[in-house]
């Protein structure tokens, strides 16, 4: 059904409650002008919407009412019973034919011709109304028992509703109540008129409506039926008529089960927004309070306290859960008003521009939904504006002269998202980093580090974007720190992918609910902060005999080394200057992610994890800009959650490894990797994947031991094998050496090696000639292996480089270790082994 | 007769100071804030007063007095404020007083400028003098608080005394 229709519908129901009371009131005061002012301007706001909207026959009808209003107004007329029921009867048929509208979206094929004839009749011009009192009369009780009538009239929804609630709650009585109602008001004009003024009369909601309206009896069946019941039968309706067999036990079942799915407009309350938010904090409050009960009842065991508490902890849960549903809204309201948008501005630009939308009924909570309508208009003007081509450009690039912008919005992972792409020209990296050189936002050499999503995300800096010019050059970015800010308040991320020529992606990721969120807190000196989970990827804890290896300072920055890739480290207690930050050895280190990269943070420990409630902090604070705000934990304590974005910034992290950027989603089946790179023997390059590489180690010759004929190492307290790369790889051309001195060779006093994560119980230490450095590459194509243990090989730097099958690697390693514990000492070719 | 106002009074180093009474929430014992870091030191944290994230303000650095005179516990005021209740530390309360309008004066031009930017007058009392603030302006924070305000701390003293 149409929106505004809908609107309509809702607005004129209420509209309709509050007409039967003022009727009511204005009967016992007819002198009240200021309530006669007001139903007249009810029905005629009804009478004027109809005319919009198309409804003829309602406005015929609420014109009827509005020129007898028209005239009580104007004190030519004064209101008396007779003409209050009339009224009241107009009110109850333009009731039932909104109930018409509603079910069947037309208004239906009563006209009421005769109650506008009854109405004008009233008028003052009109003879006069003692005569036409009692002709009035009559055929009032005419209309009353013409079935069409005495079906189409709707009581106010208070009663409604309640009936709805006994209907679930006692469906017995109220079945029972229904068909005496029925029954009742198809009796007489009068008794009818009486129950109108008490406002419960027939609906079509009631089962003999239904039955009618779904063409399962005829309305003479019904009246026959209710005739049966005025004549005495104390049976309901239904049983009437099931024992006349006009209808079976299955129909009532299924019209009764149909009856207390209401209708969804005819059940919905308009709520004061304001009073939802309090409830939401309050419930908010709840949950917390109850997390502090939980943690008290758990500390004291006591056993009817812990029971107690948690029948308290379900009824919270449920509780949340169900305020949190009130709060839900369909994407659609924001989706509603875009087409809108899009032709007004695609006309402004002299583009065509077709926008497709898809999931318009995923929901998501009203705050977090007015939230995201600035980001998202934003996005999509960028996109008009500057993503697709003006239509010549885009047929001299073979693109269709029409662009499509599709936003497509979807649940994933419990969390909410928006894709919006279009077909445009898409972003140039090298603009975007000219202008970001240009504003000296990065530095040359960083931007000769930069991938191009690096470069890309660029656009999502204040500086780029502020600027007019670049709004012009690289084709977006006005305001895209404000989209990526205002998305990132509310817990949400945003990423973007961009192909020239093809177009741009910006998805949005967005928590359903702000309500609560998981969160881990972390201590630093006395103080208690926050992570959001969702920002968070892995904690470690790094001993202290470990920390020189993970930890780097260069220039004044701190570097941890992590899985293969170098993370900026930030001291929580340095940055924050926090004192009395203790550390106890360990080193404790969160690493969270934010726009898809990835920064380390040194806490002094760390607590626990909690569903938290995010509350706004003082914009007081906001100089500082490091937290997104504050949140009361379970034990009481006030804990500060920290803005990682704004961490990142502060790091001044432009360029880091993308985990998850919008590259991965790239279709191409390109294969990132960082290659420990080394050189072997003879000088040939090979390279390790760095994954497979747990740390880089020196050692010294007399390091070296023998045990049970196979070469280990003391280390970290365990007694690693120690194996020569050379021996694990087949050499084609066999360099003869000696094999009673192998290292002879290499006279170095160093042994380099690479200690290997392994599969197996122990890891491996990999002797190795040389290490060359860590390189990034993207690997596309690869030579076939020229022998086992390798899986290609590949031009790196400009040299050909042979990437090691490190699985087969420790395989064969392994089986050295195990299978051959009386090997001959090492040195030994060991292919002749395998 | 002319009418009564009623205050609600605290003493920040010895002088009292007060507020509308029903600008003023509650009182409370001194409670544990929550730091804010890097915040300026007139923000020293936050408190949460029963679920509810409070900005508390260090009243004596908002004034540009000398924190070195406060004696014992600190306590803490929660006023009501356009932007939602706010909390004040103070050295101590003073008891609810109904002044007088006539009483009322202009601050003098010898009060620190730090404090007359936020008092809305001075009430002449028997034996003391009682600053009454503007709890809208004490909570705004100028943005060059501390270069307008160079005066000793003594001349506030000989000021009001």
């Amino acid at each position: 059904m149409d929106d505004l229709v809908k609107d309509f519908l809702q607005e004129s129901t209420e509209n309709l409650d509050r007409l039967d009371q003022e009727f009511v009131q204005l009967e016992s005061d007819p002198g009240n002008l200021e309530l006669l002012g007001s139903i007249f301007r009810t029905i005629h706001t009804i009478k004027g919407s109809c005319g919009f909207l198309g409804f003829t026959k309602l406005e015929k009808l609420t014109h009827a009412g509005e020129n007898l209003l028209s005239q009580m107004r104007a004190g030519e007329l004064a209101l008396n019973q007779e003409i209050a029921d009339h009224l009241l009867e107009m009110v109850d048929a333009v009731r039932g034919v909104l109930q018409e509208i509603r079910t069947t979206e037309s208004e239906g094929a009563e006209d009421y011709l005769d109650l506008i004839e009854r109405l004008k009749k009233f008028l003052v011009k009109g003879s006069s109304p003692g005569t036409k009192g009692v002709s009035a009369q009559i055929e009032s009780a005419r209309a009353e028992t013409k079935p069409d009538s005495s079906f189409t009239s709707a009581p106010s929804p208070e009663n409604e509703i309640k009936k709805n609630e006994i209907a679930a709650a006692q469906s017995q009585s109220s079945e029972a109540q229904d068909h005496t109602e029925t029954a009742a008001s198809s009796s007489n004009a009068e008794a009818s008129r009486q129950k109108k003024i008490g406002k419960s009369v027939v609906v079509p909601g009631r089962i003999g409506g239904i039955l009618v309206r779904q063409g399962r009896v005829r309305p003479e069946e019904i009246i026959r039926a209710l005739q049966m019941q005025e004549a005495g039968d104390p049976r309901r309706l239904g049983e009437i008529l099931v024992q006349l067999g006009l209808i079976t036990e299955r129909d009532i079942t299924e019209v009764l089960a149909d009856k207390r799915t209401p209708d969804s407009s005819e059940a919905a309350i308009r709520v004061d927004v304001n009073l939802l938010e309090k409830q939401m904090n309050l419930v908010s409050e709840l949950v917390l309070l109850r997390n502090r009960l939980l943690q008290i009842a758990t500390e004291t065991n006591e056993r009817n306290l812990n029971a107690a508490v948690h029948g308290l902890n379900y009824v919270t849960s449920e509780l949340r859960k169900n305020v949190m549903k009130t709060r839900m809204q369909p994407i659609s309201q924001l989706f509603d008003k875009l087409p809108r948008i899009v032709r007004d501005v695609s006309k402004d630009l002299g583009k065509k521009i077709k926008l497709e939308t898809q999931g318009g009924d995923t929901e998501l909570d009203k705050t977090l939904l007015e939230a995201i309508k600035d980001p998202v208009m934003h996005i999509l003007r960028n996109s008009m504006d500057h993503g697709v081509e003006a239509p010549q450009v885009r047929s001299q690039k073979g693109k269709p002269e029409e662009g499509t912008i599709r936003i497509r919005a979807f649940h994933e992972g419990g969390n909410f998202h928006l894709e919006i792409t279009d077909d445009g020209a898409g972003i140039d990296p090298d603009r975007v980093k000219q202008k970001a050189l240009g504003k000296g936002l990065i530095t040359s050499a960083q931007a000769e580090k930069m991938a191009e999503t690096d470069l890309l995300n660029l656009i999502f800096l204040p500086g780029l974007s502020t600027a007019e010019k670049v709004t012009n050059v690289s084709g977006r970015g006005v305001g895209m720190d404000v989209v990526k800010t205002n998305v990132e308040r509310i817990g949400g991320l945003t990423k973007l992918k961009s192909d020239r020529n093809r177009g741009t992606t910006v998805w949005l990721e967005i928590p359903l609910t702000l309500a609560t969120i998981p969160a881990l807190t972390v201590i630093s000196g006395k103080s208690v902060f926050a992570i959001p989970q969702a920002a968070l990827v892995e904690m470690i804890a790094v001993d202290a005999d470990d920390v020189h290896k993970f930890i780097e300072k260069i220039d004044g920055v701190s570097i941890f080394r992590f899985r293969g890739t170098v993370l900026p480290l930030m001291s929580l207690a340095e940055e924050l200057k926090i004192q009395g930050s203790v550390s106890s050895g360990i080193s404790k280190i969160v690493v969270v992610r934010t726009e898809g990269r990835q920064i380390a943070l040194l806490v002094d420990a760390i607590r626990n994890t909690e569903e938290i409630v995010i509350k706004p902090l003082d914009k007081r604070f906001k100089t500082v800009a490091l937290y997104s705000g504050a949140a009361v934990l379970g034990d009481g304590r006030v804990a500060l959650i920290l803005d990682i974005a704004a961490f990142a910034h502060r790091a001044g992290v432009v360029s880091a490894r993308r985990e998850d950027s919008a590259a991965t989603a790239d279709s191409q089946p390109r294969e990132r990797l960082t290659l420990l790179l080394l050189s072997g023997s003879d000088g040939e390059r090979l390279a390790v994947p760095l994954d497979f590489v747990q740390r880089l180690e020196e050692f010294s010759p007399s390091d070296k031991e023998l045990m049970g004929g196979l070469d280990v190492v003391q280390y970290r307290n365990e007694i690693l094998r120690m194996v020569r790369l050379e021996d694990l790889l087949e050499n084609r051309r066999a360099r003869p050496r000696n094999p009673q001195n192998p290292y002879a060779s290499a006279p170095a006093e160093k042994i380099s090696a690479i200690v290997v994560r392994s599969k197996g119980p122990r890891n491996v230490i990999l002797e190795v000639t040389r290490i060359l450095g860590i390189v990034k590459v993207e690997i596309d194509q690869m030579t076939p292996p020229s022998r086992p243990c390798v899986r290609g090989s590949l031009v790196i730097q400009d040299r050909v480089t042979e990437l090691l099958d490190m699985p087969a690697l420790l395989a064969k390693s392994q089986a050295v270790q195990l299978d051959s514990p009386l090997l001959v000492p090492s040195g030994t070719e060991a292919h002749h082994v395998s | 007769m002319s009418a009564k106002h009623r205050y609600s009074t605290f003493f920040l180093n010895g002088i009292c100071f007060g507020v509308p009474v029903e600008k003023v929430q509650e009182v409370l014992e001194f409670q544990h804030i929550t730091p804010v870091p890097l915040a300026p030191p007139v923000l020293p944290g936050i408190i949460n007063l029963r679920g509810q994230i409070l900005t508390t303000f260090d009243l004596k650095t908002r004034l540009n007095l000398s924190s070195s005179e406060s004696a014992g516990e600190p306590m803490m005021m929660v006023i009501q404020t356009s932007e939602g209740p706010m909390n004040l530390v103070v050295d101590k309360i003073g008891p609810v007083l109904d002044v007088e309008t006539d009483l009322f004066e202009r601050p003098t031009e010898t009060l620190k400028p730090s404090v007359r930017a936020v008092t809305t007058h001075v009430c002449k009392l028997d034996n003391q003098l009682l600053l009454v603030l503007d709890t809208e302006k004490i909570v705004r924070l100028p943005d060059d608080e501390d270069a307008a305000d160079v005066r000793p701390d003594a001349a506030m003293q000989s000021a009001v005394h």
